[in-house]
Parts: structure tokens; C-alpha cells; sequence
């Protein structure tokens, strides 16, 4: 009896050894026969993970084979080892340490990227295709008239940094009638008295990514109080602006960029390389604090409100 | 010292009295607890993204609190939202005119009691509207509602000049009308499925880019939101209705209502209650 069981038992542990065996083989098959790799640089960070969600959902399971740099302190060689024995037909980086990675291995592949903020590096390399962080500046401009339609002119700091931005958004202002007024900020310059002047000229303060204007923590906190002193609202490209105090702020809905990055990935797939290297995003995530609205008595378009994903009263 | 006979009679009858109270406050506490117990309203939209659910209950939670034990619960998914519809019968339900018409073959008790409006119209139209030209093989159309909703517009779309057949579009999927105009505004895609509403608000902003757009398509006029529920429960849940039909006379409910792109809720005519239309 006992011989019995012991023979069923170790038949057991075969059936159950072979049925690991070929669900190995058959992830190493759906692996090997991946046409896109998703390289995220960390997927334990919230954002990058709606963004890869979201580019999952949009393609078949089959096609995809996921490498995580998280905590990986030699992202290059990982990636060089998957490479030596995979194939993939697109490489889809989220961030820019994946994206940073692939550029240095240069695998000759097709790649699209989205979340890195410093995708303007990226514009000259063959056969890369990115969504940008931030939503066009035209987008940003026509989504302020829309929700408040009293503000006709526009205040902003103008650097070295974001020349090409600045000029771009001048462009999209003088289309919607409304005026972009600049005041030139300096990295070694106190920007107290320059940013009081520009407050004094304009209806709202609108910021924009610029390393010399946004240096600090602390320069921001600063730059929000003189605005505040003077009564004017702030209009931001990122929800952290809300935490300093911002009126509203318009960012990229990051589950949009994924479904972009997915299209981007099957048109490429397809051999139809028509894409444009480099998209804005095109869902919007708009957060809108009342309390300000009321203090600055804002005149708020109540049919735009139903574009608002968070809305607010912090004092 | 009463005779035994009168004293059980006694005892007999406090305690049948006693019970008939018990009974009383029972039933009391019951009813007590039928009008306390929260009602919750659910709400799944299938013409929109539903990634607003948070800010939509806290506005809607803020204006019933004031009076009402009421709740708001937006619904993620349309599956959940109809097991919900399935199983809770005392609630309300606020979902599209069209998502109402597809539960009602099933449950031909749903009734719809109230409808949004905006500027005092029940419908609206749904655009297709391109930037030409398009390329060659497959075009790609910015939307804001889910597939079924998409694909049932777009095959009951009156077409200007083209015509879209499966597989020769493909669906960029984003949150808002605005959003899905401004996409194709900015080349992130070739055409956009959006409101009316939205169409003449693009107009009204970006009046060059507005003149560089064709419209390629216009929809049969959509109901707007319907607020629906079991017609067994209309008493019972005659306190949420009036929360609701008086959403208009407060600045929180006015906020609310604006989140749903609405102005007020009226009351939909009693043909229209039996399945006949408006």
C-alpha cells in the first residue's frame, strides 16, 4: 500500500514538474515571438504604470514582452541580454531611463517613447516617435480662454531655455486674441522685481517648463506668493502646481499618451512609418481650484466644467 | 387578594399588550430605517470617459449631504453598472438615453423619470469632423465615448462625401469632445467624433483653426442623461428625485449639474414613462 502511494505520489510530482516545464516553454515561446518590448523604467511608479496599462490594453497580449528597470543598476546590459536573444520589431521606452538605455544600445529598431521630459534630445534621432510630456501650448491657451474668458492677457518668463516655446505660444496666443506678455528671467538675477513688473501688466501668470524660472522648489513657492500678493491667478502645466497654490492647472492625461504610444506602435508594425516623430498628447487632464477662482472673482464659464477631472476649494 | 383566574386573565393581557407594543415599535424602528437607510444613485455614462468619477461624486455627495441621506455612486465600467442595475432595485440610476433603451428590452420596468437639459434642449448632435487630407489606408478618429457607443453612431451616421467602413478607421480613445477636436486640430488624429456643443464652443475659440475643419458626418439627435428607475420603487424613492429636480435652486447643485454638462433635470412626460418617445 505504502509502495503504492510512494509511486503515485512521485507520478504526481512528475505531471506536475511537466506541466511547469511547458508553461515555461510557452511564455519562452510568447516571449521569443513578441514584436514589441515595453521597457519601463520603473514600474512601481504610478504614472509610467497607467501609461503601460493602457498601451497593453490597445495591442494583442501575444505581441508584447515587458522588460522593468526598476532598480536595475545596469539597465544597458539587461537590455543588451534581452536583445542577444529576442527580436522585437518595436520598442515602446517609458521615461527616459528606458529611453536613455536604448539609445545607448542603438539595437537599429523602431522605438517609441512617451514620459520624458527631455524628449526635444530625442527629435533628430532616426526612427524615434515620441508624445511629449506636456500639452501643446496652443491646446494649454485655448483650454484658459475656454474656462475663463475674461482673461485676455497672459504673463510668462521667458529664459534662454524655452525661447522656442515662448515663440510658439505667441503664435497659438495671437490666433485665440489674446496676449502673451514676456519678462526675461536670468539664472543669476533676483527675479523678484522683474516678476512683480510682469504681474503688474497681465490678467494671469501661466507657467511653463523652464529650468531657469522653475529652479527651486523654493524660487516657485516665491514666484506663487508675489502672484498671489498681487492678486493675479497662476495657470500651470502640472497638477503639483495646485499643491503651490496654482488656479488651475492642464496636464496630460497619461492613459491617452498610452493609447497614442499603441497606435504610433501598430502603425510602425504595419510598415506605415508615417508617423510624425514627435505628438503632443491629446487627452487632457484639467485640475481647477474653486476657492481661487472665487478669491480672484475669475469669471468661470460654467460649460466648461464639464471638462474638470479635480476639482478643489485649498485655500 | 384577586382569585387566580383574574390574576393570569391579568398577567395574559399586559403581556399581549406588551407584545402588541413590542410589535408597534418594531414595525416603528423598521420604517424608521426604510426612510433613514442612504439611497444611492448610480451613474455610468457610456458617451464619455470616466476617469471624473472622484470629482462627480464629491460634488454630488456635497450637495445632498446639506438635506438629503443620498449618495452618489459613479460606476467604472458598463459591466458592473449593469449587474448594479440587476440587483439594486432601490436606487436610481442616471445613464444615457441610449444605454436606458438597451436595459429596458431586459427589464421593461426601468422607467425613465427625469432628463438633463441644456440650454433648455433634451439632444444633441453627434459630428464627425476631419482635417483633409486623409491618408490612404486607414484614418484615425479621436472619441470620448466607449466602443459600442462609437460604433452605434457612427453606423447610424449621415455621411458628407465619404464613408466609413470597418477597418477603415481606427479609434484613438480620449477624455473629453474638446480634447478629441484639439487632437485633430493638432495632427494627433484625422477626424473627431464630438458634440455639437463642443464643435460650436472649438468655433467660438479657435475661429481658424474651426474654418480648416470639414464636417464629414452628423448623427440622429441623442437624448441627453436620463435618471431612470424601477417603477415599483417611485415612492420609495420620491426624497432622491426631489434632491435631484431641485439640483438647479443651489450653487452646489448647479455645480454638479455643470459637471454633467447639464443645466437642470425636468420631468420626462408620462408617454414617454410607458416607452413611448418625447
Amino acid at each position: 500500500m505504502r509502495t503504492a502511494m510512494n509511486a503515485f505520489l512521485v507520478l504526481m510530482i512528475v505531471l506536475a514538474l511537466s506541466a511547469c516545464q511547458s508553461l515555461t516553454t510557452a511564455s519562452d515561446d510568447l516571449s521569443r515571438n513578441a514584436t514589441v518590448l515595453v521597457i519601463n523604467s520603473d514600474a512601481t511608479v504610478p504614472r509610467y504604470q497607467v501609461a503601460e496599462q493602457a498601451f497593453r490594453r490597445s495591442l494583442h497580449p501575444a505581441q508584447l514582452a515587458h522588460l522593468d528597470l526598476s532598480h536595475d543598476p545596469l539597465p544597458v546590459e539587461t537590455l543588451l541580454d534581452y536583445l542577444q536573444q529576442h527580436r522585437p520589431e518595436v520598442i515602446y521606452c517609458i521615461g527616459a531611463k528606458a529611453l536613455g538605455s536604448v539609445q545607448s544600445v542603438a539595437p537599429g529598431i523602431p522605438v517609441v517613447y512617451s514620459s520624458v521630459l527631455s524628449w526635444r534630445q530625442f527629435l533628430k534621432e532616426p526612427n524615434y516617435y515620441g508624445v511629449t510630456s506636456e500639452i501643446a501650448p496652443a491646446a494649454q491657451l485655448a483650454w484658459f480662454k475656454h474656462f475663463f474668458p475674461g482673461i485676455k492677457r497672459i504673463g510668462v518668463f521667458s529664459s534662454s531655455a524655452n525661447q522656442d516655446l515662448i515663440r510658439e505660444a505667441r503664435i497659438s496666443a495671437d490666433v485665440l486674441s489674446l496676449t502673451l506678455v514676456t519678462e526675461t528671467i536670468t539664472a543669476e538675477g533676483a527675479p523678484t522685481e522683474r516678476a512683480n513688473r510682469l504681474l503688474s501688466q497681465v490678467d494671469a501668470l501661466w507657467i511653463l517648463p523652464d529650468p531657469v524660472a522653475l529652479k527651486s522648489p523654493s524660487q516657485i513657492k516665491k514666484l506663487f506668493d508675489l502672484a498671489h500678493a498681487s492678486g493675479i491667478p497662476v495657470l500651470g502645466y502640472h497638477p503639483v502646481f495646485m499643491e503651490f497654490g496654482a488656479t488651475m492647472s492642464i496636464s496630460a492625461d497619461l492613459a491617452t499618451t498610452g493609447r497614442q504610444a499603441a497606435l504610433i506602435a501598430e502603425s510602425l508594425l504595419q510598415q506605415n512609418t508615417k508617423s510624425a516623430p514627435i505628438q503632443f498628447p491629446a487627452g487632457s487632464d484639467i485640475a481647477l481650484n474653486l476657492k481661487k477662482v472665487q478669491d480672484y472673482r475669475l469669471e468661470l464659464n460654467p460649460e466648461a466644467l464639464n471638462s474638470v477631472n479635480e476639482l478643489t476649494t485649498a485655500p | 387578594m384577586p382569585h387566580p383566574r383574574t390574576m393570569a386573565k391579568t398577567i395574559a393581557s399586559a403581556g399581549t399588550a406588551l407584545l402588541v407594543l413590542c410589535g408597534l415599535l418594531w414595525t416603528l424602528l423598521l420604517s424608521n430605517n426604510a426612510y433613514s437607510e442612504t439611497i444611492t444613485i448610480y451613474h455610468f455614462n457610456p458617451e464619455t470617459h470616466s476617469d471624473r468619477n472622484l470629482v462627480l461624486k464629491n460634488t454630488f455627495d456635497l450637495y445632498f449631504q446639506t438635506r438629503h441621506n443620498i449618495q452618489l455612486q459613479p460606476v467604472e465600467d458598463h459591466h458592473s453598472f449593469v449587474d448594479i442595475v440587476r440587483k439594486i432595485h432601490r436606487s436610481l440610476f442616471i445613464m444615457s438615453d441610449w444605454h436606458y433603451h438597451q436595459l429596458a428590452q431586459e427589464q421593461p420596468d426601468l422607467v425613465p423619470v427625469l432628463q438633463g437639459t441644456k440650454d433648455g434642449k433634451n439632444t444633441f448632435r453627434k459630428l464627425l469632423i476631419g482635417k483633409q487630407p486623409f491618408p490612404s489606408n486607414q484614418i484615425t478618429v479621436a472619441v470620448s465615448g466607449t466602443k459600442d457607443y462609437v460604433d452605434m453612431i457612427l453606423n447610424n451616421m449621415s455621411f458628407n462625401g465619404i464613408t466609413l467602413k470597418p477597418g477603415s478607421y481606427r479609434l484613438l480613445k480620449v477624455p473629453k469632445d474638446i480634447d478629441a477636436l484639439l487632437a485633430v486640430s493638432f495632427g494627433m488624429a484625422d477626424a473627431a467624433l464630438a458634440s455639437d456643443d463642443s464643435f460650436e464652443k472649438l468655433s467660438q475659440l479657435y475661429r481658424n483653426e474651426y474654418q480648416q475643419l470639414d464636417l464629414l458626418g452628423t448623427s440622429q439627435p441623442q437624448q441627453r442623461l436620463v435618471v431612470v428607475l424601477l417603477r415599483s420603487q417611485t415612492e420609495q424613492l420620491q426624497p432622491a428625485l426631489e434632491a435631484l429636480e431641485t439640483m438647479d435652486q443651489s450653487q452646489q447643485g448647479k455645480l454638479g449639474l455643470n459637471l454633467l454638462g447639464l443645466d437642470e433635470w425636468t420631468p420626462i412626460k408620462t408617454t414617454r414613462k410607458k416607452g413611448g418617445q418625447p
